[in-house]
């Protein structure tokens, strides 16, 4: 099935924030930190004069209150960010005014006009200069920690490892890294001043929540917030946050009465969009001799960074992978101590994935090592400790609960679709040749579709959870349909109108679906964590109910039976058991447009259930080159299970994109910090992402396990592939490498490291640390 | 206006076919031009420092970051845009048909740039390999698909595009 929003988008037609524009428009710039961490002695904007406006942090505080994130999660220390820095800044590129000029140039000009007096601080560079807290960063999170979480019972864990035949450990370093969707960031604001209406459009995955913060933070009422969605260019988590930027230009253009736009550029956005990952986690497991795990011990150190994202706070990756370190394997026993640590860096927050491809990374690394330990094959220690099919549902020693899954016949596939054993001797034959092959299975479970219940659980009060529908039945019989869940260029918009189109058995064709408009769409929560199909299809399934229960009456008048005898389906309705007996949608629409009273305008909301988890095994074939450290791809392989496909052509198209984005945070990318907190990543000469000369072909099958609790059985698919590709990818350069005595113990493994790796293991063989081997 | 780099220069240009003519100050890049003063948004700027290939437009037939180019470097110059590739409204290039077709765009922001850089290829290699590909495509970031029906849709179009023009 093909996508509705195409032939619009490839032909130069389609409308992102930035083609957007109002009569008046003025373009917003920031003045930015180009300090980690320092004190602002004075914002000079005298030079700027005869600018449209300019605000920096304290005028901006006089108009606009901070971001109320409420988060209640235990071991959480609130910490608040102004929304541009008042007195101190905290990394370099945060926000510390805000230019206002006719034309984005202009712009620009202007805020080189304003100068800011900066006294510098020493700079929290990394989590142990964070925890040795000679620098505090905020009062309210003593020696710089903001959560610090233990979960399991550490006494149960530690009488395990001490009754078990064996135990193992690993350290594995995940790096920073950053969403980078090809369009930034972006927002326009207007402000109409008769009747006092903010009007906001945004690149954003999260509308809902911006109007509520909108309204929130500048105090206008939420019935005179609209906030619009265009075309969005990639979200990947990243635009599931609010911004300080989108309230501070919504602030100006409330200001000056005017239209303001800010389009983010790529600098802007690898120093002061939200960050991801950024985790050191230590892992150890207990075993029987026969590699069945017994108990697991793990300690999460998350660097977050210098303020909490609204509305999530600072919490979603040092959470998401202590929760999820147990995977998809029988652990029965898990402590796990979790710790958030504030640096003087980008504030962390969503990115496709979060938690959970640290979490996987970690669990396979240890797999891998049991295997290692016990010279076993890795598919087959994963074997003897993944959760069987009869498992399900299961509670994991986290509280998660696994509503179902295919764990080991994922595995099964992938390894019969690679012809495993024929690449172990593959391996070996290579090995004799002077060639470094490494094989890397990954294996994991992710959850997906989380409604209220989920939100609630990890604190996040500020997050609703739930998702709805607005549908209509039109007077020519046709269905138009909006909803909380803006599409981010996933295919939302076409998954989510064939799911409609499937309630009522019409072509394609008869449904549409309005972009997200507040004035329209009702509230929600927004797309993100792999919530989409999942939480859309559970919506227009409950708006259709709806609609069809208001149908049934006229349909059987019409047909002359009891609104009981009439289903209302293939189209239009239809007389039970006699279904020559029918009336379509059009007829249906007329004679409903007659009548006082008919509902043919309808707004139902769905709530996902706690989680549907997904699962799926990667399965990467790298070779080394071990004299230039360069690791190249040749083979990749995934066999997914997201539970019944709504647009299988979509699916894929969501597991190849994220798998390379796995791969990018597994090979090339890495935001760097000097020890000064300096960013030394600042471009994309410097930053790299896999382009299509790296990402190899990508063998993928399915396997459809429905989940029991969910409209549809649907499951969410879109974070999946970069879990697994992270994973396999940094288990398949750990097992070429481990016959030469060298041990991945952090990414990305470029070649630099690669060949750090090598030579540290041949100066350990030889005794000499590693001194004076190329 | 004193100030000699805010002075306004005359630009005429050949633009998807038809003769255009503007006037931008001398800093002003093409990319902006061709969006703000020419009109046509969909070439897309994405890093703005000649790395992603978003805005990726044909100059006299080649390839050019529009971002790296100054409008003033257009003047007298042939450019097609991603709005001047399919043959008329509501008609689609075998290149667009492809991507179409086989699902080579997500979020469709990068794509503009992938269609241009596509139609050079392609033109001086009608029939390459899916390695010659890969290659080709390399200077051009996308981070929806993972290339895979990128590099689908490429083979594909060069297919359409032998058996429209046999050789």
């Amino acid at each position: 099935m093909r996508r509705v929003e195409d032939p619009r988008l490839l032909t130069g037609h389609g409308l992102y924030l930035d083609d957007l524009s109002r009569p008046g428009l003025l373009h917003a710039a920031f003045v930015r930190s180009p300090h980690a961490h320092a004190r602002i002695v004075r914002v000079d904007t005298l030079a700027a004069r005869g600018i449209d406006l300019v605000l920096d942090g304290p005028a901006l505080a006089r108009q606009a209150r901070p971001f109320g994130t409420r988060l209640d999660a235990p071991g959480y220390r609130p910490i608040d960010r102004p929304h541009l820095a008042v007195g101190r800044v905290r990394f370099v590129g945060e926000p510390v005014a805000l230019v206002v000029a006719d034309g984005a140039y202009r712009a620009r000009d202007a805020a080189e006009l304003v100068a800011v007096q900066y006294e510098p601080l020493p700079a929290v560079a990394d989590a142990r200069s964070a925890l040795a807290a000679a620098v505090q960063l905020h009062e309210a999170a003593p020696g710089n920690v903001v959560l610090e979480r233990e979960l399991g019972s550490k006494g149960s864990v530690e009488a395990a490892f001490a009754e078990a035949d064996l135990s193992v450990e690993i350290e594995i370093r995940h790096p920073r890294v950053v969403g980078l969707p090809i369009e930034t960031r972006a927002v326009l604001a207007d402000f109409d001043t008769v009747t006092g209406t903010l009007i906001v459009w945004s690149s954003t995955q999260a509308p809902i929540a911006l109007r509520e913060a909108l309204g929130e933070c500048l105090d206008i009422p939420l019935e005179r917030v609209r906030v619009m969605v265009p075309d969005v260019g990639g979200g990947f988590g990243l635009k599931a946050q609010v911004f300080p930027e989108e309230i501070a230009v919504a602030a100006a253009a409330v200001r000056l009465g005017r239209p303001v736009k800010w389009i983010e550029d790529r600098l802007e956005h690898l120093a002061a969009a939200t960050h991801a990952r950024d985790t050191l986690v230590r892992v150890e497991a207990a075993a029987t001799r026969r590699g069945e795990i017994l108990a697991i011990r793990a300690d999460v150190l998350c660097e977050v960074g210098a303020y909490g994202v609204h509305p999530y706070g600072p919490i979603l990756e040092p959470m998401g992978t202590a929760t999820m370190i147990p995977g998809p394997y029988m652990v029965s026993r898990y402590y796990c101590r979790a710790r958030a640590v504030l640096t003087n860096a980008a504030p962390e927050g969503a990115y496709r994935g979060v938690g959970v491809v640290v979490a996987a990374l970690a669990h396979e690394q240890l797999l891998d090592e049991l295997a290692r330990r016990l010279r076993l094959d890795p598919a087959e220690v994963r074997r003897r400790n993944l959760l069987r099919r009869n498992a399900f549902p299961y509670s994991s020693p986290t509280g998660h609960l696994y509503d179902s899954g295919s764990y080991d016949e994922t595995l099964d596939r992938a390894l019969k679709l690679v012809d495993y054993e024929h690449l172990r001797a593959e391996q070996a034959r290579c090995r004799t040749a002077g060639r470094t092959l490494g094989i890397g299975i990954a294996c994991y479970t992710e959850y997906t579709g989380m409604g209220s219940l989920t939100f609630r659980g990890r604190g996040m009060l500020s997050v609703p959870g739930h998702e709805s529908a607005w549908l209509r039945l039109e007077p020519d019989g046709r269905l138009t349909a909006s909803l909380s869940l803006p599409s981010l260029g996933q295919g939302l918009s076409t998954t989510l109108a064939q799911a409609l189109a499937d309630e009522f058995e019409v072509p394609l064709d008869w449904v549409s679906l309005i972009g997200t408009d507040t004035s329209l769409t009702p509230v929600g929560s927004g797309t993100f964590g792999s919530r989409g199909a999942v939480a859309g299809a559970g919506a227009l399934r409950a708006a259709s109910d709806r609609l069809k229960a208001s149908l049934a009456p006229l349909a059987a008048e019409l047909l002359e039976v009891d609104p009981a005898d009439v289903d209302v389906t293939g189209g239009g309705a239809r007389v039970r058991g006699a279904p020559e007996r029918r009336v379509t949608l059009a007829h249906l629409a007329a004679f409903a447009s007659q009548r006082r009273g008919s509902e043919l305008e309808v707004v139902e909301s769905y709530d996902p259930p706690l989680a549907t988890f997904s699962n799926a095994t990667h399965v990467a074939v790298v070779e080394v080159d071990v004299e230039t450290g360069m690791v190249e791809l040749v083979r990749y392989a995934v066999v997914e299970d997201c539970g019944p496909r709504i647009n299988p052509m979509i699916v894929e198209g969501q597991v190849h994109g994220a798998t390379a984005q796995g791969i990018g945070g597994a090979l090339f990318e890495e935001l760097v910090y000097d020890g000064n907190g300096q960013l030394l990543t600042a471009s994309l000469m410097d930053y790299l992402v896999p382009t299509s000369a790296e990402v190899p072909g990508i063998q993928l099958e399915h396997v459809e396990t429905p989940s029991p609790l969910t409209v549809g059985g649907y499951k969410g698919v879109g974070e999946g592939g970069t879990v697994g590709a992270t994973a396999a990818v940094a288990s398949a350069v750990a097992d070429g490498l481990a016959p030469l005595g060298a041990h991945v113990n952090r990414l990305p493994l470029t070649p630099e490291r690669v060949r750090a790796l090598i030579r540290a293991a041949r100066g350990q063989r030889m005794g000499d640390g590693g001194r004076g081997w190329g | 206006m004193d100030d000699p780099a805010l002075a306004k220069h005359k630009i005429q240009l050949t633009v998807n076919g038809q003769a255009r003519e503007g006037e931008a100050e001398a800093r002003k890049l093409l990319a902006d031009f061709i969006r703000e003063d020419l009109g046509l948004t969909g070439t897309h700027l994405g890093c703005e420092h000649g790395v992603c290939g978003a805005c990726t437009v044909l100059m006299d037939g080649e390839p050019v970051r529009s971002c790296l180019l100054f409008a003033v470097q257009a003047d007298g110059h042939e450019l097609l845009t991603v709005e001047g590739l399919a043959p008329g409204p509501d008609q689609l290039h075998p290149i667009q048909e492809a991507f179409w077709e086989c699902h080579g765009l997500q979020c469709g922001f990068c794509t503009p740039g992938f269609l241009l850089t596509i139609k050079a290829y392609l033109e001086e290699n009608p029939d390459p390999t899916e390695r010659q590909v890969r290659e080709a495509l390399a200077g051009n970031l996308c981070r929806c698909t993972g290339y895979q029906n990128i590099v689908k849709a490429t083979l594909r179009a060069a297919e359409l595009l032998r058996s429209a023009s046999p050789a």
